[in-house]
């Protein structure tokens, strides 16, 4: 029996999932180069591949970690999941205290050379406790206990990430919502719940309460989300940097490698708003394409969680593609404008070594997962 | 190990249908924003990128009357340091600090700032630069720039005046001429980034400037040399405040000369005399003001004697009195209750119009002028323009500050007679003088003679208004052989030279207010006196000591003629 499941390990393998990440992550270190050559020629001497050869080969030790993670049977990762619990609780704890300042926020851990966000971490453990809970609690699963269990194991979580990183707060609380939505069978009180919290937002906005409770520099964000151009020089100059670079590619954009504003005008173009960069070099033509590419991504997903072998599997691959998900679009809003800016990367786009790593085992999981599945039939 | 439920799966096509949902939403966001506001957001981002970089335009070139160049232009550098460029900072800075006398430290600093650009010096010597360039040091620059250079430094400051840091005329001719001068700036339009670096390899957009026009003047730097050096020496002797002349061709209104001593250095017209140079803010810019004002042309002043000149040019021409009239003077004359002294305290007695003249007499000018009457000396002052501007081509020309008619009395009448109670111009002065003498037709006092386009394929003639005749001829006439009469026999006779007929007049003028012994002595006088080649004027601003204009500033201006007149051509008469 092992040695027929160690023969079909390849046969097994679900090669169009490998392919789109491929193509995302290929696609991402050409943006990449293309958004960072300029500066990187300015800052580091001439060396144009400063930042994508660091990129490239956390790419390919991301690929090899993926492949490992894809041969460990999730079920022992999610037996061992609840030992990670109260490291990723200590470390997103730890993190507020002893962590890199960066752009006065402490979110990162620096080893060396490597630096690590505590958040990213926390999203996996999340997805597997919750996907292990949800397995062990399966009678519940009818009643409105299972949200509060859930409710239980997230808070921990969120709390220290949101108060590090709202972005990553938010997507831990997506993750975590759209887990228990697909495994509740209480699917009006999430109907409820979006529809009121929604307006209770506008309403909170519209009767001046929302601007006591956030801080002062969020109020401001909402503000220049509203009206960029009048907060050009402040809170708006990174995203109106984002819509020139945007609106300046048209249908077929400038041209691969031709970004304008790539050169020192937008902030952060190598990362959360490389976005705007693919827009402005490739065009609508080339950025709904790159969407279209993240839907195949999620379509594959959403195949593979229906086929997982079991419960556990398919909450696994919900968690995935709900965190894929809800970065994608959250990240593309922000770059549009179409939500008030907070930094959120695109995966396996954006530049950074922690993030990469930690995606590609998430994909490592949902291979297994797809493999199992398929061996099973 | 639950198996997963049809409800479940459906759940996850709910979420990602939704997902599906918002993506193509995004799609729609993308459209509106790619499609609908492209122009919108495309303008605004070209307006970021794209730099105009001015190609300064040559300023044109100002000429003396002999061709001589007075105000050009030289090359000189700017040299600065790109910091991502450099490949080896501590042989920029030796190498620098070495060509360009800076101290080590002081280029290191700005070599090691993480900057776009980092200017180590302006205003280098082209040779510097281009030594500099040789060097072919990675990382830095050396940007070549036009700087205004007068190289006779301070003569005729106030008349040529000097340019700003933008290339542009502050004062005097500079200013007049701007337009002539200035040439049209070229244009590089190019590609930046967002710390202004120019990106390579992107197309340029450029526009060729177009040089400015030269300039020729009347001015003539030897006449004006020697004036000043006159002026100069008087100054110094009279320990005066300031002495100012001017040299003009009476026929035409060309101006031969202008002086106002203390000039100022051209080449660094911000630096104020040692004394003053500590003064900040207003004051320091009020001191500069005064340095840079041309008396002849931007302050008017009590003409006092020289203005008799005008008086009896007005009373011969309406026939209220010959030159042989006899007059008597007691040494005073009473004017309704005010009792007006002659300078000559026991009095001139009994003379003739002509001896009044020479004598520079108050009281026979007194009723020359009360004979005129106010209406009638009042049209003689328009008919001979001596209450309009000259016209001449300097910026800031002061008006004559003259009685209203309505409201002058015979006191006022009387004063004004002998040049006293109002105010004009030295150039407003010597310009009526010009029409009384040259045979009685109006010039347009002036510098500026041609324009000549840079390459001198095109020159302009500049033309002015004048040679309308406001005398005649006789009245002309009488009033030079008058003038000349001063010189050879009356009070003017320190301004004599032999071998040259010579009409003037003197003038001492006690400024405001009276009574401080502060005084303006003057001298005006034209050469030869039957046929004017050349008229001057000097004014000696607060001499100490003796102030009488025909002894301390008529000497002046003879020694001026003495030497002008023979570069002029005009040959001495043998006796």
């Amino acid at each position: 029996m092992k040695e027929k499941i160690q023969k079909n390990i390849w046969a097994k393998t679900d090669y169009s999932l490998i392919l789109l990440i491929f193509i995302l992550c290929v696609f991402g270190l050409f943006i990449l180069y293309s958004a960072t050559a300029y500066t990187d020629a300015v800052a580091h001497a001439g060396n144009a591949f400063y930042t994508v050869a660091k990129q490239g080969i956390f790419t390919a030790a991301a690929f090899l970690v993926m492949f490992a993670v894809s041969r460990i049977d999730y079920h022992i990762l999610v037996k061992y999941a609840k030992y990670a619990y109260p490291l990723a609780v200590i470390l997103g704890i730890a993190v507020l205290f002893f962590g890199k300042e960066v752009n006065g926020q402490k979110r990162w851990f620096a080893l060396g050379p490597l630096s690590f966000q505590p958040a990213e971490f926390a999203k996996i453990v999340l997805i597997l406790c919750l996907a292990a809970v949800t397995e062990r609690l399966y009678h519940l699963l009818k009643s409105y206990w299972i949200l509060l269990w859930i409710g239980c194991i997230t808070l921990p979580v969120f709390l220290p990430v949101v108060s590090a990183n709202l972005s990553s707060g938010i997507i831990i609380f997506s993750i975590a919502g759209i887990m228990a939505f697909v495994c509740s069978h209480k699917r009006g009180i999430f109907v409820v719940g979006g529809v009121s919290g929604m307006v209770g937002i506008v309403i909170l906005y519209q009767t001046g309460i929302l601007e006591k409770i956030l801080d002062a520099y969020q109020m401001d964000r909402i503000y220049a989300w509203q009206q960029p151009e009048a907060y050009a020089s402040t809170n708006g100059f990174q995203t109106l940097q984002g819509l020139y670079a945007i609106g300046a590619g048209g249908i077929f954009g400038r041209g691969l490698g031709e970004s304008i504003q790539k050169m020192g005008y937008l902030p952060e173009a190598q990362n959360d708003m490389i976005f705007s960069i693919i827009c402005e070099e490739l065009g609508l033509f080339g950025a709904a394409l790159l969407i279209g590419i993240f839907l195949l991504l999620i379509w594959r997903f959403m195949i593979i969680a229906s086929e997982a072998l079991d419960f556990t599997g398919m909450m696994i691959v919900t968690g995935v593609m709900a965190h894929i998900s809800i970065q994608v679009l959250l990240n593309i809003a922000v770059v549009t404008n179409t939500i008030p800016n907070t930094g959120i990367s695109l995966p396996f786009i954006s530049y950074g070594g922690s993030s990469i790593m930690f995606l590609m085992i998430e994909m490592g999981i949902v291979l297994n997962i797809y493999s199992q599945s398929k061996r099973a039939h | 190990m639950h198996p997963p439920r049809t409800s479940h799966r459906k759940g996850i096509v709910i979420v990602a249908a939704m997902v599906v949902l918002a993506g193509i939403g995004l799609i729609a966001r993308l459209g509106y924003l790619m499609i609908v506001k492209s122009d919108y957001y495309n303008e605004l981002a070209e307006d970021l990128h794209t730099r105009e970089r001015k190609i300064k335009a040559e300023r044109g070139a100002i000429y003396d009357a002999n061709g001589v160049v007075i105000a050009d232009n030289k090359t000189v550098c700017t040299i600065s340091v790109i910091y991502n460029q450099m490949t080896d900072r501590e042989e920029v800075i030796r190498i620098l600090s070495d060509e360009l006398n800076l101290s080590e430290e002081e280029i290191r600093k700005k070599v090691e700032k993480y900057s776009a650009r980092e200017i180590i010096k302006t205003n280098v010597d082209k040779e510097i630069g281009d030594r500099i360039r040789e060097y072919d040091l990675d990382g830095v620059k050396v940007d070549e720039d036009y700087k205004r250079f007068y190289p006779y430094g301070s003569l005729a400051s106030k008349v040529l005046g000097f340019t700003g840091s933008d290339n542009q005329g502050i004062i005097g001719l500079e200013v007049e001429y701007e337009d002539y001068l200035r040439g049209v700036d070229g244009t590089i339009l190019t590609l930046t980034d967002a710390a202004g670096i120019e990106v390579d390899d992107a197309p340029e957009d450029r526009i060729e400037p177009i040089a400015g026009n030269d300039l020729y003047l009347s001015l003539d730097v030897n006449i004006q040399k020697y004036a000043q050096q006159a002026a100069l020496k008087v100054m110094e002797e009279k320990q005066a405040k300031q002495v100012s002349v001017i040299l003009m061709n009476p026929q035409n209104g060309e101006i031969l000369a202008m002086v106002n001593v203390p000039e100022f250095d051209l080449n660094d017209p911000f630096t104020l005399p040692t004394e003053q140079n500590s003064l900040e803010g207003k004051e320091r810019q009020d001191a500069l003001n005064q340095m840079w004002r041309n008396f002849n042309i931007n302050d008017t002043y009590e003409p006092g004697s020289i203005f008799k000149t005008i008086t009896a040019a007005a009373a011969l021409d309406s026939q209220v009195v010959s030159l042989d009239d006899q007059f008597s003077c007691p040494g005073y004359y009473i004017v309704e209750d005010r009792r007006i002294r002659c300078h000559k305290v026991g009095g001139h007695g009994g003379e003739s119009f002509l001896q009044g003249i020479m004598n520079s007499c108050n009281p026979v000018f007194i009723q020359v002028g009360l004979r005129l009457g106010v209406d009638r000396f009042y049209n003689y002052f328009k008919q001979l323009n001596v209450l309009d501007k000259t016209g001449v081509d300097l910026p800031g020309e002061a008006g004559t500050i003259m009685h209203n008619p309505e409201e002058m009395g015979e006191v006022e009448l009387a004063t004004v007679s002998f040049g006293q109670s109002f105010q004009l111009t030295p150039l407003r002065l010597l310009t009526t003088i010009c029409s009384i003498i040259n045979g009685g037709t109006t010039v347009t006092p002036h510098f500026g003679v041609e324009i000549h386009s840079a390459d001198g394929s095109t020159v302009k003639k500049l033309s002015y208004e004048q040679g309308e005749r406001i005398l005649p001829q006789e009245t002309s006439e009488a009033m030079r052989y008058a003038l000349e009469k001063v010189i050879s026999e009356g009070g003017g006779h320190n301004a004599y030279i032999e071998g040259y007929s010579i009409g003037g007049k003197t003038a001492t003028s006690e400024k405001l207010p009276r009574g401080t012994g502060k005084y303006i002595s003057a001298f005006m006088g034209f050469a030869p006196a039957d046929d004017p080649k050349v008229v001057g004027i000097i004014t000696i601003d607060e001499p100490v000591g003796q102030y009488y204009g025909g002894i301390i500033a008529a000497p002046v201006m003879a020694d001026i003629f003495d030497n002008v007149l023979p570069y002029l051509g005009i040959e001495k008469k043998k006796l």
